[in-house]
C-alpha cells in the first residue's frame, strides 16, 4: 500500500465516522465511549504523541471534564459533541477548579463535528484570562474538530500514517472491523446452551463454594476484588494479638500496611500492589510461626521478658490459639492476592464434583454480569476441531474464521480488554475431555506460552485431578507455574438442604413433584447421581409434547435405567453421526451398543467390574466410544495409579454409576448371552467369589427384575431354580413394579407368615407400608387377611407386635409410631370419603392396640382409636365389633375397653352385647375384667331388653 | 436487631447478625457496659467494640460494593454467600433499608456465649429506652 492509498483510506474513514456520529446523534443513539475506545484513543496516542493515553472515564476515581489522559506526557483531552463557546469555557473552568493543570500541562478539546467551530475575539480573551499563568491553552491549536484530525495525520511520519491506517481498518468504521463483544457473547452463549441441553450445566444448582469462587473473582476482576481482599486483611485483629503478646512479654507481629493500595485503578496497579501485600502478609505469617509451634525449634527460642515470664506461662496457649487463627485466616487472602496476579487459574478435582457447573455458573452470573470479556471452550469442543496449533483452533472457535491467526485474535482481545479495564478470560473446561489427550497436552503447553505474551489475557482451566497429574502436570512447571494458581480439591458443593437441591433438579428437568411419592423422594435424596437418572427418566425435559409423567411412588431402578439408556443412546447416536460424519442407515445406535457389549463382555470374562483398558475397544468403534464418554453419565475415562515406575501408561474405562453398570451387565447377560448361549450364561451366573461381590449381587438383582417381566417368563422359570434365588427374592420382590407380581407371590408370602420366624416379620414390615391397592397382591390387606383369619396369638405377637412395634422405621420412630402419626393426620380426617381405601388401615390400628401398652391398657394405638371413636363412632364401633371375631385374641381386652366408651349408646339388640355376655362366661383374667367393664357401661334398660 | 446464629463448628465461635439503625460510638458503648474506661473491664469492652465495629464484616457495604451486580437481591446474597437459614434471610432482607449497618460478628469471648451473650449484646447495642 502506498502512502497516498493509506491517507485516502484514513480520509474515507474519518468521513464515515463524521457521518455516523451525525446520524446517531439525530437518532439519539450516539455512544461517545464506543467511538472513543474503539477508534479515537489509539489514533490520538499517535497523533498527539501520548503513548500512554487512557480512557479516564473507566477509572474508579472519575475525572470529570477529562475523557482521556496520559500522566507521563502530561496530556489530557476532553471529547465532546457540543461545540459551543460556553461548553469550552465550562471545561476550562472546571479543569482548573479541580487543579488538573498541576498534573497535565496541555488540554485538547476534541469536538465531534464535521466543521471547525468558530469563536469570537471576546470569548477567546475570556478563556485567556481564565487560564492565564496556569494553562497554556491556544484555541487555534487545542480545539480540534473531526475533520481537522485528517490534517494532523497528514503531517505525521509514514510509519505513523501506516499504523493509523491499520487501526482505522480494524475500527468500527473499517472494513476489517470485528465486533469482539458480539463474537465473545455469541460464542459463550452457544457453549453454555450446549452444556444446559446436555444437562451438564443445571443453572441454579450450584451453591457457591466461597473460597474457590472468591479466588476466581479476584482472578477475573482484579481491580474490584483486590480491594475486597485488602478490606478482609484489614479486619484481621493484629493489634489484639499484639496486646496479648505485650502482656506476655514477647515481641508482637508486624502490622499490615495496606493504606496506600486501596485506590488501584488498573490491572497493572492491582498486580503491583498485590505483590507488595503478599510480601507484607507473608512476613506477618512468618512472624507468628514462632507462637504456633509449627517451627518447634523457633518456638522453644521464645524467651519472654524476665518480669513477664509468669504471665507468658499463663498466656502462651491463648497466644498460640490466636496466632494459629491468624495464620489460618490469612491463608485464603494470600491465595486471593496470588489470584489477583495470576494469569492462569487452574481448578482440579475428582470426577463429578461440579467443575462444569461451577464454570458455567461463573460465566453466567459473574463474568457476564460484570461485563468481563470471556470465551468459553471445552476440551471436548476443542477436540472436535482438527488443527495442529491450539492457538489457531481457539481463534477459529471464537471468531469463526474472521481473524487470521491467534496473534491477530489476541491483539483484538487485548485491545478489547484494555478498553473495558478488565482482563479477557478464556475458559477451557475439562482439559481431560479432549479425545486425544497426549496431543492436546503438548499443544496446550505451547499455547499457554504464547498466551502469556499478552498481558491483558487470562485463562481459567479445569481438569479432573487424576488426569491433571499424569497428563498435564508437566506443563505447569517453570515459567508457566510462576503465572499459575493451582486450586485442587476444594469442596465445591455446599448444598445444606437436600430438599432445595431436589427442588432445583426437579424444576430443571420438569419433574412434577406432585406425581412423585414420598418413598421415591427419600431414595433419590441419598444419591445425587440417582437423582439425576431419576429426573432424566421421568422429567418432561426433552420428551415429546404429549408426554405425561407417570405416578412414581417407588424408585424402580430397572425402569429408570431402561428409560435413561434408551434416551442417552439416541442423543449419543445423533452426536456420533454429527462428529464422525458416518451414515448409519439402519441403526445409528449400533456402534454405541457394540461398545457397551465389548465392555460388558470384558468385565464378565475377567470377572472384574472396573478399569476396562481403553485398548480393548476396537479402533473402528473409537468414535462411538467417545460419543458415549461425552454423554458423561454412562462411561468415563480413568487413569490407574501407576504401580511402579515401569508401569505402562494406560487409560481405562469405567461406568460412572455402579448400579447402572450392574443393570447393563444384567441386560447383556439376558439378551446377549442367555438367548444365544445358555451354557455360557450358566457359567457366568455360577461364577463364585470367595467373598460376596457387590457387582455380582447387583447383576443378580437386575436379572431378577428382568425375570419378572412377562416377556421373560421362560427365563424366569430357569432363574428361579438358582440356589440363591430365595434370598434374592425376599430382598427384591418388594422393589419391583406391582404390575409384575404374580399370584405365586401371594402364596409365597402366606407360606412365609406361616413359618412365624424372622423372615415372616420381615415380610410383615414390608407389607405393612404397602397399603395402597395398587400394590396387590403383596399389600397390607394380605397381612391383615392372614393375621385376622388364621394367626394364633404367637403369630400375632410375632407378625404385629414384634415386627411393627419394636423395630425402627425411620430415624425417629418405630413403624407403629409412624403409622399412627399417619393415621391421625390422614385417616381420621378423611375416613368418611375413603372408607374402602382406608379399611385395612383401620384394621391395622386395631391390631396395633397391644403395642406399647401399659398395665392399664393405655397404648398409642388405643389413644388414636379413641380419637377415631370420637369422630366416627359408628365406623369405629363396627370395626371394633368385627375384630372380636378375629382368629387371635391378644387384642381383645383393648377392644372391650374401647367399646366400653360407646357401650351406653348401643342398641339393645346390637350383636356385640350378646357376644359380651357369652365371653363373660368363658373368659378369665384381663379379658374378663374388660368384658365386665364393658357390660357395666351398658344401661340397665339395654341389659333388661 | 440482634440475631444469634448457630455456633461455627470449626472454630467454636459464637456468631451474630447485628443490625443497627444508627451508628454507635465507643464512649456510649463503654458507658452502657458500666465499666471504667482504662480498667481491665474497660479494655475488654473496648476490645469488644472494636471486634464488632472494626474487625467484623459489614454486610451492607460488602453487598453494595462487591456483590450487588452478581446477586440482584440481598436475599440471594445472604443465601448464597452465607447460607443463613431462610427465616433469618427474610428477617434481614425485609428491613434491609432501615438498617444503617448489618454486622456479621463472630465472637471468641466467653462472656458472649449463649443466651446470656445475646442479652448482653442487646444491652450494649440496643438498650430499651427508659421513660
Amino acid at each position: 500500500m502506498t502512502i497516498a492509498e493509506a491517507l485516502e483510506k484514513i480520509s474515507r474513514a474519518i468521513g464515515v465516522l463524521t457521518y455516523q456520529i451525525q446520524a446517531e446523534n439525530l437518532a439519539g443513539q450516539f455512544s461517545k465511549n464506543r467511538v472513543l475506545e474503539d477508534l479515537l484513543l489509539p489514533v490520538f496516542r499517535i497523533v498527539f504523541s501520548a503513548p500512554h493515553l487512557r480512557n479516564a472515564n473507566q477509572e474508579a476515581a472519575n475525572f470529570p471534564y477529562i475523557d482521556l489522559a496520559d500522566d507521563s506526557s502530561r496530556f489530557a483531552m476532553q471529547v465532546t459533541t457540543e461545540r459551543t463557546a460556553a461548553k469550552i469555557g465550562e471545561t476550562l473552568g472546571k479543569f482548573l477548579e479541580h487543579g488538573y493543570e498541576k498534573k497535565y500541562e496541555r488540554l485538547v478539546v476534541f469536538v465531534l463535528a464535521n466543521e471547525r467551530p468558530k469563536y469570537t475575539g471576546p470569548t477567546k480573551s475570556e478563556w485567556k484570562k481564565t487560564t492565564a499563568g496556569k494553562l497554556d491553552f491556544d484555541p487555534a491549536r487545542d480545539v480540534v474538530s473531526t475533520l481537522e484530525l485528517y490534517n494532523l495525520i497528514q503531517g505525521l511520519s509514514h510509519s505513523a500514517i501506516f499504523e493509523i491506517e491499520r487501526i482505522v481498518a480494524r475500527s468500527i468504521v473499517g472494513e476489517e472491523f470485528i465486533d469482539v463483544q458480539d463474537y465473545l457473547k455469541g460464542q459463550a452463549e452457544r457453549q453454555l446452551e450446549v452444556e444446559v441441553r446436555s444437562g451438564k450445566y443445571i443453572p441454579d444448582v450450584f451453591v457457591e463454594t466461597r473460597s474457590t469462587k472468591d479466588l476466581a473473582r479476584n482472578f477475573s476482576h482484579p481491580t474490584l476484588f483486590f480491594k475486597r481482599t485488602l478490606e478482609s486483611l484489614g479486619r484481621i485483629d493484629i493489634p489484639h494479638v499484639n496486646r496479648v503478646a505485650s502482656d506476655a512479654g514477647v515481641p508482637g507481629i508486624p502490622l499490615l500496611n495496606l493504606g496506600g493500595y486501596s485506590s488501584v485503578a488498573t490491572i497493572d496497579d492491582a498486580k503491583v500492589a498485590a505483590a507488595h501485600v503478599i510480601e507484607a502478609v507473608t512476613q506477618a505469617r512468618e512472624a507468628v510461626k514462632r507462637y504456633t509451634r509449627e517451627d518447634k525449634a523457633e518456638h522453644e527460642r521464645v524467651v519472654p521478658a524476665s518480669n513477664r515470664a509468669h504471665i507468658y506461662q499463663e498466656m502462651k496457649y491463648k497466644l498460640e490459639m490466636m496466632t494459629y487463627g491468624l495464620r489460618y485466616g490469612t491463608e485464603q487472602y494470600l491465595e486471593e492476592l496470588v489470584a489477583t496476579r495470576a494469569r492462569v487459574l487452574l481448578l482440579t478435582d475428582r470426577a463429578g464434583q461440579g467443575k462444569t457447573n461451577f464454570v458455567c455458573d461463573f460465566i453466567e452470573n459473574f463474568l457476564w454480569k460484570h461485563n468481563i470479556p470471556c470465551a468459553y471452550l471445552t476440551g471436548r469442543r476443542i477436540s472436535a476441531v482438527q488443527g495442529v496449533d491450539l492457538g489457531d483452533v481457539v481463534q477459529r472457535l471464537i471468531f469463526e474464521g474472521k481473524t487470521t491467526s491467534f496473534a491477530h485474535a489476541a491483539e483484538l482481545l487485548s485491545e478489547h480488554a484494555k478498553r473495558s479495564g478488565k482482563p479477557f478470560v478464556l475458559v477451557i473446561d475439562g482439559l481431560n475431555e479432549h479425545h486425544r489427550i497426549a496431543e492436546f497436552s503438548s499443544q496446550l503447553e505451547h499455547f499457554i506460552e504464547t498466551f502469556l505474551r499478552y498481558p491483558q489475557l487470562r485463562m481459567l482451566l479445569t481438569c479432573r485431578s487424576e488426569f491433571f497429574d499424569s497428563r498435564f502436570g508437566h506443563i505447569f512447571k517453570g515459567v508457566i507455574a510462576e503465572h499459575t494458581l493451582l486450586v485442587s480439591g476444594k469442596p465445591w458443593k455446599r448444598e445444606k438442604d437436600s430438599d432445595e437441591l431436589i427442588g432445583r433438579y426437579f424444576d430443571f428437568f420438569g419433574v412434577d413433584v406432585r406425581r412423585v411419592g414420598y418413598r421415591a423422594i427419600q431414595e433419590v435424596r441419598k444419591n445425587v447421581l440417582m437423582l439425576r437418572f431419576f429426573c432424566e427418566a421421568y422429567g418432561r425435559r426433552g420428551k415429546p409434547e404429549a408426554y405425561r409423567q407417570p405416578l412414581v411412588r417407588h424408585l424402580y431402578r430397572e425402569e429408570i435405567f431402561r428409560i435413561y439408556i434408551a434416551e442417552k443412546l439416541s442423543s449419543a447416536g445423533i452426536f456420533l453421526q454429527r462428529t464422525s460424519g458416518k451414515l448409519y442407515p439402519t441403526d445409528p445406535k449400533a456402534d454405541l451398543k457394540k461398545v457397551l457389549q465389548v465392555i460388558a463382555k470384558q468385565m464378565l470374562d475377567t470377572w472384574s467390574f472396573a478399569d476396562v483398558p481403553l485398548s480393548v475397544i476396537p479402533n473402528d468403534l473409537r468414535d462411538a466410544l467417545y460419543a458415549l464418554l461425552d454423554e458423561d453419565l454412562i462411561l468415563r475415562r480413568d487413569i490407574p495409579a501407576p504401580e511402579s515406575v515401569f508401569s505402562v501408561d494406560t487409560e481405562n474405562i469405567n461406568f460412572t454409576f455402579d448400579e447402572f453398570r450392574d443393570y447393563l451387565l444384567a441386560e447383556y447377560l439376558l439378551h446377549g448371552v442367555y438367548r444365544t448361549d445358555a451354557s455360557s450364561f450358566e457359567r457366568y451366573i455360577a461364577q463364585a467369589d470367595p467373598q460376596p461381590h457387590q457387582s455380582a449381587e447387583g447383576i443378580r438383582r437386575f436379572l431378577f427384575y428382568a425375570s419378572r417381566r412377562p416377556e421373560n417368563e421362560e427365563f424366569w422359570k430357569k432363574y428361579r431354580t438358582q440356589p440363591w434365588y430365595t434370598g434374592l427374592y425376599d430382598e427384591e420382590i418388594f422393589n419391583i413394579d406391582a404390575r409384575f407380581l404374580r399370584s405365586e407371590d401371594r402364596e409365597r408370602a402366606l407360606e412365609a407368615f406361616a413359618q412365624n420366624d424372622g423372615r415372616a416379620r420381615s415380610f410383615s414390615r414390608k407389607l405393612a407400608i404397602r397399603w395402597q391397592p395398587e400394590y396387590a397382591p403383596l399389600d397390607l390387606s394380605l397381612l391383615i387377611f392372614f393375621v385376622t383369619s388364621s394367626a394364633d396369638d404367637q403369630q400375632y405377637d410375632n407378625l404385629i407386635i414384634q415386627a411393627l412395634g419394636t423395630r425402627s422405621y425411620n430415624e425417629r420412630n418405630s413403624l407403629n409410631d409412624s403409622f399412627l402419626e399417619f393415621f391421625r393426620k390422614n385417616v381420621i380426617p378423611k375416613f368418611g370419603a375413603n372408607q374402602v381405601l382406608f379399611k385395612p388401615l383401620l384394621q391395622l390400628a386395631v391390631l396395633l392396640l397391644p403395642v406399647g401398652s401399659d398395665v392399664y391398657l393405655n397404648s398409642p394405638a388405643g389413644a388414636a382409636l379413641r380419637e377415631f371413636l370420637r369422630v366416627h363412632p359408628e365406623h369405629a364401633t363396627a370395626a371394633l365389633s368385627d375384630s372380636i371375631g378375629w382368629a387371635p385374641s391378644l387384642h381383645l381386652p383393648h377392644v372391650w375397653r374401647l367399646l366400653a366408651v360407646v357401650a351406653g349408646g348401643l342398641d339393645s339388640d346390637h350383636p356385640v352385647l350378646a357376644i359380651a355376655r357369652e365371653q363373660k362366661q368363658t373368659s378369665q383374667g384381663v379379658l374378663l375384667r374388660e368384658v365386665t367393664r364393658f357390660l357395666d357401661h351398658v344401661s340397665p334398660q339395654q341389659a333388661r331388653d | 436487631m440482634i440475631i444469634p446464629l448457630a455456633r461455627e463448628s470449626s472454630t467454636m465461635e459464637d456468631r451474630f447478625l447485628i443490625c443497627l439503625v444508627s451508628p454507635l460510638d465507643v464512649t456510649t458503648f463503654v458507658q452502657r457496659a458500666k465499666v471504667v474506661p482504662g480498667s481491665y473491664a474497660g479494655r475488654l469492652i473496648s476490645d469488644l467494640y472494636e471486634g464488632i465495629f472494626k474487625y467484623s464484616l459489614e454486610l451492607k457495604h460488602d453487598y453494595e460494593t462487591y456483590f450487588q451486580v452478581e446477586y440482584p437481591t440481598v436475599h440471594e446474597y445472604l443465601q448464597r454467600r452465607f447460607m443463613f437459614p431462610a427465616s433469618i434471610q427474610k428477617r434481614v432482607a425485609t428491613r434491609y433499608t432501615e438498617f444503617d449497618s448489618i454486622i456479621y460478628f463472630k465472637s471468641f469471648y466467653t462472656f458472649i456465649e449463649g443466651e446470656y451473650g445475646t442479652k448482653f449484646l442487646r444491652k450494649l447495642l440496643e438498650p430499651r429506652l427508659r421513660k
